[in-house]
């Protein structure tokens, strides 16, 4: 079942001689529950694809469908509660709001959606991520690893179809990267997700069932499904 | 965390200092709120006691009462008191000359008229007089006395003194009684007399409209019915223009103090929210919306409001008790009744109102810049620094040295920051030159005492010996003696130098032959010793006044107004250089005018054509006279009644003894309570200045901690790093310097002009106060980056990179 669809998507910054075409008219789409990782070189326009089918930027041209909702149609209250409940996130820098502890940082997205977290299952999900021992513990108090660990539990608090993660292993070393990239792996089979990460790695792109590659804009399938 | 907006108490619980810093800024910003509204209360207050004590308690004077209007007005639901005073003008008692009135008993309080010993007049043959007088060498009376009078009209009548009232400050530096005499009295008097009828309301009367109701009941003139300006201006219910301009100039003032608050919260939450960009950008990416971080900022508002009101309504009322406590402790009998902890409600009011609505104005903006920060920079960190189209030429590397550069850089670069920070310290430059026309307006329109203000004067027309003088200087508590001679002499000079309004005045005044003119007024001519012309020096326009040049060169003084009537009257424009013939006893000489002075503070009741000044030993060449006819004490502050004791036994009867002390610590006291209020709101202003220049410029500089570790781990030495700081924060200085300056100035010169205009004032470019406020402002500066910078240079590298 398709969960994502893109259609001539463009991204296009500055304009004369300073113009750069991030992304040209990329157009593929993505199965519910299905595991992608996006290569490429630095600069090509990995993260930009990535940011553009997170929606946290607006395509030049083109359209992003989620779960057949044309995202970039909605006003913006609208596409920050799509967001919310639909699309979760894992930055290389983890982010993790510093003055929160895990478990708040993961139930988070849960209270700006004015929702009940449901503990059971943050618990559980403490659980798998190896963290309930500290759930109370703040950022700064916590390793590399454990950061991303936590990051990782907060994009999955919400539940969300999609998960889109940013070189989630950029600032660990190769155990706790393993570790990260083994985590997502359980998470997004256990919970039917479906997770599209950006990897320098190869070893780490292998562990998906498609690679898509990206130079200068164009965007490629080098492994696996249907373009 | 059962709510989001829980993260807004978390972040400041979480960032201590920056919240500390947060808070302090806006209990300033309500302090000053609270403050100025709370002094203007207060003052309010004491200035209503200071005028009831200087021009009496009444609101509506009506002139030349009938007796139907006077028991009209007396029957009205509105009126709390009322009275008649009948002024009889100067007449004599057991020859020496008073002056008469008479006062109705009910209303002798308000006028200030206090009864010290026996009786007020109520039989037709009975008097009153104040207590100075009564005790007099030349009157030594006591009650039940009778004394003879002489009216105006030369009707002799014989009183008994049934009291003695306070003395009157302005009547005993006179020299001149004050003498009541009983209602029934003065209706049997004949004499001319200015008759009023005093009206005192009940509080809350519109005494505005009341005036016109009597005005349509007595079918009165306009000038018939006389208002206590003061008094009514000072209880907001003046509609004078020259009143209304005064609440003009002072609403404009207060309408820029809220700007300042509201100013200096929204700075600081601005800064707050900018630093946080990246966590806003992160919150929208988890799923926040605009709606859900504008209402995360607001709270942050509300919690520090909350936390901030508190203190700064204490501060606030701490201004205002300094200022009761200061002036309760300089005139405690008239100020006694007034408690030091003085709660001004509307200032508390105001300051809560105020301080919460300037929150929510001040939070607007920075949540809406939050609410508005794209998800996409916050996580790629692209919004740092905006793109520019412009090519960067790089023109500040290559004329200053590197750190220098980057400083000036980093404060134009950051557009918004720049114009915050310099409009922050520009309103409090424009604050302080707009206050500053109230101080002009206080020492323009309130007399005060001078360094040559005598506490004591002896006046004798037969002249004070040499001897006399010496003895006098010789007392223990005489500090210091001056002595002055007058006289009339014979002066011509260029009949060109006299003015249209002398010819006009004095039509006989002709042009003789030499160009030399004539007229049948003398000139008047004082003598001045070393003392007084070194006092003189505040009045000099033009020239020196040195005795010693004068003695050598024939030199005299002109003055450019010579008192006339009691008015100062320009008759001749003398420059320094010019001739002046005087007729001395050994016939004409000619002297030179040496200096140009504005006005002398003595006037004579003679009509002269101008006025000179000179030297002691130069005015006995041309006078012929070598003894004073006024000798000047200043007292010294301890025993003064004994000192006054011993000066009166050296007194002939035909010695004017004149007492001023009581009226000059009136005119200081009228001084005083207004300048302690100016004062203290411009004290309230600067303070509030220079915490909040510190403060911001702190705020900046933990905004940018980071940048300054990375600058440090790229190799930029501890002293770099000041001077890079240090030029920042002198930018945003300079910007605000400048722009305060322009605009105050623009402010100051149109308050000056219009909204004194009736006070007839004059704007002077401030050069002193510019010069002052650009010192003041460098030095700021300074302080204000030592503590930040300090930080940095303690805090290790790994650390503050560590914070990115």
């Amino acid at each position: 079942m398709e969960v994502l669809k893109t259609l001539n998507l463009s991204k296009t910054y500055g304009s004369g001689e300073t113009r750069v075409e991030a992304i040209k008219k990329a157009s593929f789409s993505i199965d519910k529950g299905q595991f992608v990782s996006i290569v490429g070189p630095s600069g090509s326009g990995k993260s930009t694809l990535l940011n553009l089918l997170g929606t946290l930027d607006n395509p030049t041209s083109g359209q992003v469908f989620v779960d057949g909702r044309n995202v970039f149609a909605m006003p913006e209250e609208e596409l920050a509660v799509f967001r919310r409940r639909h699309i979760g996130f894992i930055f290389q820098a983890y982010n993790l709001i510093p003055e929160l502890s895990v478990e708040e940082n993961m139930v988070l997205p849960l209270l700006l959606d004015h929702k009940k977290p449901d503990w059971q299952y943050i618990n559980e999900l403490l659980g798998v991520l190896g963290m309930r021992e500290r759930k109370h513990h703040l950022p700064n108090q916590l390793s590399g690893g454990q950061q991303q660990r936590a990051a990782i539990g907060r994009a999955l608090a919400s539940r969300p179809a999609i998960i889109l993660a940013d070189e989630p292993t950029g600032n660990l070393d190769s155990k706790n990267s393993r570790e990260v990239i083994e985590l997502m792996r359980l998470s997004v089979e256990r919970y039917n997700q479906t997770l599209i990460m950006i990897t320098h790695n190869q070893n780490y792109a292998a562990y998906a069932e498609r690679v898509f590659y990206v130079e200068d804009g164009i965007v490629s399938e080098l492994k696996g499904g249907r373009q | 965390m059962k709510d989001y907006l829980a993260l807004s108490s978390r972040y400041l619980k979480a960032h201590k200092k920056k919240s500390k810093l947060t808070i302090i800024s806006v209990a300033i910003s309500v302090a000053l709120i609270t403050g100025i509204f709370s002094m203007l209360d207060v003052f309010i207050q004491f200035e209503t006691v200071q005028i009831i004590h200087d021009y009496g308690n009444y609101h509506l004077a009506l002139i030349d009462p009938s007796p139907r209007e006077m028991q009209i007005l007396d029957s009205r639901i509105d009126v709390k008191n009322s009275g008649r005073w009948q002024d009889f003008g100067t007449a004599k008692i057991n020859d020496i000359s008073c002056r008469m009135g008479a006062l109705d008993a009910r209303f002798a309080p308000n006028m200030n008229v206090k009864m010290l010993q026996g009786a007020f007049p109520a039989a037709a043959n009975e008097i009153m007089l104040e207590v100075w007088a009564a005790n007099s060498q030349q009157l030594s009376l006591k009650v039940g006395d009778v004394v003879s009078t002489t009216l105006a009209d030369g009707t002799k009548r014989d009183f008994v003194l049934s009291g003695t009232f306070e003395d009157l400050g302005h009547m005993k530096a006179k020299g001149t009684p004050a003498v009541m005499l009983s209602p029934a009295g003065a209706d049997t008097l004949q004499c001319a007399k200015k008759d009023f009828y005093f009206i005192e309301f009940k509080n809350r009367v519109n005494i505005l409209k009341a005036e016109k109701v009597i005005k349509g009941d007595l079918n009165l003139d306009d000038n018939r019915l006389a208002r206590n300006d003061r008094l009514l201006a000072v209880m907001g219910q003046n509609d004078k223009e020259s009143v209304i301009s005064l609440y003009m100039t002072g609403a404009i003032l207060f309408v820029m103090v809220l700007i300042a608050g509201v100013v200096m919260i929204y700075n600081t939450f601005n800064i707050s929210v900018m630093e946080r960009v990246r966590q806003f950008g992160l919150l929208r990416c988890i799923g926040a919306s605009p709606g859900q971080i504008k209402k995360l900022v607001r709270r942050e508002g509300l919690i520090i409001t909350f936390k901030a009101i508190p203190f700064g309504c204490l501060a606030g009322m701490g201004m205002a008790l300094f200022c009761c406590a200061l002036l309760k402790y300089y005139n405690t009998s008239l100020f006694g009744e007034i408690s030091i902890f003085n709660f001004s409600l509307s200032g508390v009011a105001a300051g809560i109102s105020i301080g919460f609505l300037t929150v929510f104005v001040a939070s607007y903006g920075p949540a809406r810049r939050a609410a508005r920060v794209s998800p996409v920079n916050a996580v790629t960190g692209s919004n740092e620094v905006k793109t520019s189209q412009k090519i960067k030429k790089g023109l500040l590397t290559r004329l200053f040295p590197i750190e220098t550069a980057l400083g000036v850089n980093n404060a134009v670069l950051k557009k918004r920051t720049l114009v915050l920070m310099a409009s922050s310290i520009a309103l409090s430059i424009v604050l302080f030159l707009g206050f500053q026309v109230f101080v002009d307006f206080m020492y323009k329109s309130l007399k005060t005492t001078k360094p040559y203000t005598p506490d004591i004067s002896l006046i004798s027309e037969k002249g004070l010996s040499g001897d006399l003088y010496a003895r006098l200087a010789g007392l223990e508590g005489v500090d210091k003696i001056y002595g002055r001679m007058f006289a009339d002499v014979e002066a011509a000079f260029d009949a060109g130098c006299l003015t249209d309004a002398y010819r006009q005045a004095v039509p006989e005044a002709t042009t003789i032959e030499n160009g030399l003119f004539y007229s049948p007024e003398s000139s008047w001519l004082i003598s001045y010793d070393q003392n007084q012309l070194q006092w003189a020096r505040d009045d000099l326009i033009e020239g020196e006044l040195s005795e010693e040049k004068m003695n050598e060169q024939n030199g005299i003084i002109a003055t450019v107004f010579t008192n006339r009537k009691g008015v100062g009257t320009e008759t001749a424009q003398l420059k320094v250089g010019d001739k002046v013939i005087i007729n001395t006893p050994v016939g004409a000489r000619e002297y030179t005018v040496m200096g140009i002075l504005r006005s002398v503070p003595f006037s004579d009741s003679t009509l002269h054509a101008a006025t000179f000044i000179t030297t002691e030993k130069m005015f006995n060449d041309i006078s012929g006279k070598a003894v004073y006819q006024s000798l000047d004490l200043q007292l010294k502050k301890q025993n003064q009644e004994e000192t006054v004791k011993q000066i009166k036994l050296m007194l002939n009867p035909d010695i004017n003894f004149l007492d001023s002390r009581q009226q000059n610590a009136e005119m200081n006291q009228t001084f005083i309570t207004f300048a302690i209020f100016v004062y203290g709101f411009l004290a309230v202003i600067a303070l509030i200045s220079i915490i909040n220049i510190i403060n911001t410029m702190n705020t900046s500089v933990a905004a940018k901690i980071r940048y300054l570790g990375l600058m440090r781990a790229i190799g930029m030495a501890g002293l770099q790093l000041k001077k890079m700081v240090l030029m920042e924060s002198a930018t945003y200085s300079l910007a605000g310097l400048a722009a305060g300056c322009i605009l105050g100035l623009i402010l100051q010169r149109w308050l000056v002009q219009s909204g004194m205009a009736p006070f007839h004032m004059v704007w002077h470019f401030p050069g002193l106060q510019i010069i002052g406020i650009t010192v003041f402002t460098g030095l700021i500066t300074i302080i204000s980056v030592l503590g930040p910078i300090k930080r940095v240079k303690n805090m290790p590298v790994t650390e503050l990179v560590g914070s990115l």
